[in-house]
């Protein structure tokens, strides 16, 4: 005869209040998964649920002390199920035998919502930097970071830039090359911030890595233990990234003061027009986290495709189609402007991915590739040639991107149409 | 067991990482950064023209 399970609470689990806009009080429980951990919000009142599984008890007999506990209004076989399709699956309660260091799965893909994903520094690396920066998150140094910030934007714009034209084609190769260089290292400031705030909170495990995603090369950093924060330090690690950056550019402005060199000029405008990039809310950079941070919309891309599927069911009079959508009135509305507006923006992200990638960089595509491989036939010389492969690199990098892009969306535009015929097969049903 | 693998596959996939039973699967953070390639350099000709 079979013994029945007596599951217990996985012992490595962390748990911590979770700052959303949820109807009811919530807690993140972050499961180890043998690499980091998986982490899942969930009502309060199933890790109380939890914490009567030890490992002696049968699933019904915790099933029943939780219940004696007069806690909530739940029907048991409900509750069974909440166990052995969810807690059980998601390593949150685990077997006996089970390896509780590695009991987390994720649904997620490992590239998460990249085409390309490549951890370049690890953990080991980032954190000690970044705990030492912490210190440029105390206020003192936050607010004259601030007034620093806009004084050398009004000079730039207001002095600079006005007194002479700054024009790429000033630019040779090696100049070019030097700006996508400040470019880089711009960037990795920008992330090295997001880094050093999440340190300065506590969190652990910050990866620095490279990537593209949609039709851009994008540099990233994993700080997924953020979550734990509540959503003000959370929004401070959103921003940590352009206040960095915003002093990256304090000594590119700098440089170009000491030497005249234009290169930094162009760098500075460059890196500010990536800053102002960053801050769009519709892509999954700064201005989407800091969103999903300020109005407590966890999962905000997700909770859009819930949001429309609802609605597909409303329109074809289907009651219960999918998983509940669990927000405050305020954050629904937040959330249906959002993507009413997310749907104008995608229409121009095709607009730009036809125009940019493939009425233009496609047909100058050949060319450049042909001159690559003369160039490097004729034996060019290095800078040349290097110049001449990243022209070719980038370009190859954004038609991929673009291609993936393209296929994701015509595959999610038929599953969304197969999810409207199951509606109309559900309707037609119930109305026989 | 091929089948079971490509069942996960098409759930991760499709995945809206939250069940029936509201637990949410909350997504990796990752905080992206663009950096300049080429397409910089016609945005800047542009913008400061």
């Amino acid at each position: 005869m079979t013994q029945p399970a007596r599951p217990l609470a996985n012992p490595l689990i962390e748990v911590s209040d979770f700052d959303s806009d949820a109807s009811k009080p919530m807690v993140m429980c972050a499961v180890p998964d043998g690499n980091d951990a998986v982490r899942f919000a969930l009502p309060v009142a199933y890790m109380d649920l939890v914490r009567e599984f030890d490992g002696v008890r049968t699933i019904d007999e915790a099933i029943d002390a939780f219940l004696q506990r007069g806690q909530g209004n739940f029907e048991r076989d409900w509750l069974r199920r909440l166990v052995e399709k969810s807690l059980l699956p998601k390593g949150i309660l685990i077997h006996a035998d089970q390896d509780a260091s590695r009991a987390g799965v994720s649904s997620q893909p490992k590239r998460a919502f990249l085409f390309i994903k490549l951890p370049i520094i690890p953990p080991s690396v980032v954190e000690p930097i970044a705990r030492r920066l912490g210190f440029m998150f105390k206020t003192p140094a936050l607010v004259l970071g601030l007034i620093l910030a806009v004084l050398s934007h009004a000079y730039v714009y207001g002095v600079l830039l006005t007194a002479q034209r700054v024009d790429l084609s000033q630019l040779d190769a090696t100049g070019v090359l030097a700006v996508m260089l400040l470019s880089t290292l711009g960037t990795l400031c920008h992330e090295f911030g997001h880094a050093s705030a999440a340190s300065y909170y506590g969190c652990r495990r910050m990866t620095i890595g490279w990537g593209v995603y949609i039709i851009y090369t994008v540099l990233w950093t994993n700080v997924s233990d953020a979550w734990k924060l509540p959503r003000r330090q959370r929004a401070v690690v959103d921003i940590g990234g352009v206040y960095f950056e915003s002093i990256f550019l304090l000594l590119t402005l700098a440089l170009f003061l000491r030497t005249g060199d234009i290169v930094f000029l162009v760098a500075f405008v460059i890196i500010d027009l990536s800053i102002a990039t960053t801050f769009n809310p519709f892509l999954r950079m700064d201005g989407y986290w800091l969103m999903s941070d300020f109005f407590g919309i966890v999962n905000l891309r997700k909770q859009q495709m819930l949001w429309l599927q609802h609605l597909g069911g409303k329109l074809f009079g289907v009651k219960e189609s999918g998983p509940k959508i669990d927000l405050t009135p305020k954050a629904k509305w937040v959330l249906g402007i959002y993507t009413a507006l997310g749907t104008l923006f995608l229409g121009y992200i095709l607009k730009v991915i036809f125009q940019f990638v493939i009425l233009s960089i496609a047909k100058e595509y050949p060319a450049l590739l042909r001159a690559f491989v003369q160039a490097a036939g004729e034996g060019a010389p290095l800078i040349e040639l290097l110049k001449a492969f990243l022209e070719v690199f980038w370009r190859s990098l954004m038609l991929a991107g673009a291609a993936v892009t393209l296929w994701s969306l015509v595959t999610r535009t038929f599953s969304l149409l197969g999810k409207l015929r199951a509606f109309r097969a559900q309707v037609r049903h119930s109305g026989a | 067991m091929n089948n079971d693998k490509s069942a996960v596959t098409v759930e991760k996939n499709e995945s809206l990482l939250v069940d029936e039973f509201e637990i949410i699967e909350l997504e990796d953070r990752l905080e992206l950064a663009g950096r300049c390639n080429g397409r910089c350099d016609s945005q800047v000709e542009r913008s400061v023209e």
